[in-house]
Parts: structure tokens; sequence; C-alpha cells
């Protein structure tokens, strides 16, 4: 009796080595996660809601210039034989431009590096030139990536009125480019 | 009977026991055990435009190029996952990475991309360091639709390791 618990021990003991021995041989592989992520970000957008205007101009006997600051109250400067006719300038502006996208990026403004014509009565033309941006060079939309952004910023120039500049209305159009940087 | 079938001798149990376990360690001792596997890097493909749809991928070495129209934005960079192994020392592993069309981004407003050609540095099997761990390197390929809906997309994938 003594003996035969002493082999049923032994029995008892080798089996739970080997259990422990398959428990050990079943630890061979191991899981591991990571997150991936990405983001797919919003065109972006550029439109035009406020023309650039000189408004009215007095040609002289010599050639000037009238500049525009790039704001959302410009301020005018005349020069050379061009003169602002006292109160009445007219309707004065800096251009007004609209960007939309990405909430949080930044991006690029290119401004006209040439300048533009505009035409008036008969064929006759002015240029405009100088542009700037109140942003200068870049802007950053508002928000925060993952929503809607978006920035005004204005453009103001120069426009080069000729000695004895033909009276009349003149226009033309000039583009500004934004994209992410 | 029983006392006729014992072929142990009473002053020998502590013996056997012994030798029990030294086979038991010996048959473990080539074995790696205490394996973990934990991500210290999320896997990025940064910030895009989808334009008219394409791929981004991104290496296991952290470079992030394009197909297609989509249009990569130098401000949201592509960053590799990262993943650390750690067990017994100099244990070689096998790296199973997921397979295609198992791994899915959703933005949360019903739109998803999908994940393929996992790749990993190393690739297939490792090996682990003296100090018994080593870095996972993995990246992977975003298939992007043509104008993907904007915004945040976000998943979560699998590695398994096998010693």
């Amino acid at each position: 009796m003594n003996q035969f618990s002493r082999i049923a021990r032994r029995v008892v003991v080798v089996f739970g080595l080997v259990a422990v021995s398959g428990g050990a041989w079943a630890q061979s592989s191991a899981t591991g996660t990571a997150n991936a992520t990405a983001t797919v970000v919003r065109p972006i957008t550029v439109s035009s809601s406020v023309d650039l205007a000189f408004g009215n101009v007095v040609p002289g006997g010599t050639a000037g210039t009238l500049t525009l600051t790039a704001a959302s109250s410009t301020a005018a400067t005349a020069a050379g034989g061009v003169t602002q006719p006292g109160t009445q300038v007219g309707t004065v502006t800096a251009a007004k431009f609209d960007v939309a996208g990405e909430g949080g990026l930044t991006y690029s403004i290119t401004l006209p590096a040439s300048a533009a014509t505009i035409t008036g009565p008969a064929a006759a033309t002015m240029t405009v030139d100088t542009f700037t941006s109140d942003l200068g060079a870049s802007g950053t939309l508002s928000g925060a990536l993952g929503a809607a952004g978006s920035q005004s910023f204005y453009v103001g120039g120069k426009l080069h009125v000729g000695a004895n500049q033909a009276a009349g209305n003149y226009t033309g159009t000039f583009s500004v480019t934004v994209a992410y940087n | 009977m029983a006392s006729q079938g014992c072929a142990f001798r009473p002053g020998r149990p502590v013996g056997s026991v012994a030798l029990a376990l030294s086979v038991l360690l010996a048959a473990l001792a080539p074995r790696a055990s205490a394996q973990t596997i934990g991500a210290v890097a999320n896997l990025s493909f940064g910030s895009f435009l989808s334009g008219s749809g394409g791929t981004v991928v991104v290496s296991p070495a952290g470079a992030r190029s394009q197909s297609g129209g989509v249009l990569l934005l130098g401000q949201g960079p592509g960053t590799p996952a990262q993943l650390n192994v750690v067990g017994t020392a100099n244990a070689t592993y096998s790296i199973t990475l997921p397979a295609n069309n198992t791994v899915t981004l959703s933005d949360g407003n019903g739109h998803s991309m999908t994940v393929n050609s996992f790749v990993s540095s190393p690739p297939a099997t490792g090996t682990l360091s003296a100090g018994g761990s080593q870095s996972i390197r993995i990246g992977a390929t975003l298939i992007v639709g043509a104008n993907q809906a904007p915004g945040g997309y976000s998943g979560a994938f699998s590695v398994i390791v096998n010693y």
C-alpha cells in the first residue's frame, strides 16, 4: 500500500511536467496590433469676391501712377502726373480673394509676375503691376486638419497712367494661384 | 500484485523526478519563450489629395510615393509602423503580415479605403538581438478612390510572429 501510493505520486508528477511542457510549446507565437491612418484633404479653391478698383483718376501732362495697398481699407498713393479727384475718388478697393480647403494646412500664393493690361475706349490701355498680398507669399487655412478651413487675403497693385491718358472706363483681369505647400 | 509490479524502490523517487525535470529543461532550452510584440509607432499614409484616385505607398524605410491622380502633401508626410519584438536572445522567428483586402481604414462616416501589399523590414524572417529584441518596420499600399471623401481615416492591423 505504501509503495503503491509512491507509484501513484510519481505518475502524477510526470503527467504534471508533461502538461507544463505542452503549455510552453503552445507559446510559440505572438500578435501585435498597430493603427494605420491617412488624411484625405479637401481640394484647395480660391475665388475673387472683391475687384481691384483704382476708382477715378485724373491724368496729367506727364505719366504717373496710383498705388493701392493690400488691405481691406486700402490706401491710395498717387505719384507723377496722376491725381485723385478730391473726395470723388469713386470705388477704391484692393482685390479680395477667398481661399477654402483643408483646415490647418499652409499654402502658397502666387501673384502675377508681369503686368496686367486693362483696356479702355478706342483700344487705349493702361497697365497694372507690382502686385502685393497682405499675406505675402503664403497663408494658413483656419481650423484644424480633418475639417474645412478658409482664409481671405487682399491684393493691391500699381496702376500706370500715361500722359494725357484717354478718358473712359478701363477693365482687365489678372489671376492669382494658390497651392498647398 | 501491487508490490510485484513495482519496479521502483522506496529510496529512488526523488531521483526520478530530478531526471524528468532535466529532460524537460533540455527540451525547452532551444525554444523561444516569453515573446511579446508591441507597436511603438503607427503606420501613417500622411496627407494627400485624392484627385482621380490611385495609391499611396509607404515603405518600411519611411519613403512615401504615389500613383495615379493622388497628390501628396509635403506638410503631411507618411511614417512606417514600428513594432518591437521581445523574446529569447538570438531566436529566429517568422513574420506574418495581413493578407490583401483584409485591412480597411474608415472615416467613421461610411467611407473607407483598403490597405494592401504590407511589407516589413526585416522581411519574412527576423532574428532577435543578443539582448532579445528586434524592431520591425512595416509599410503598405493604400488604395485611394477617385474623389475619395475628405477626412481622417483610421484602422488597425495585426502582425503575427512565430517562433
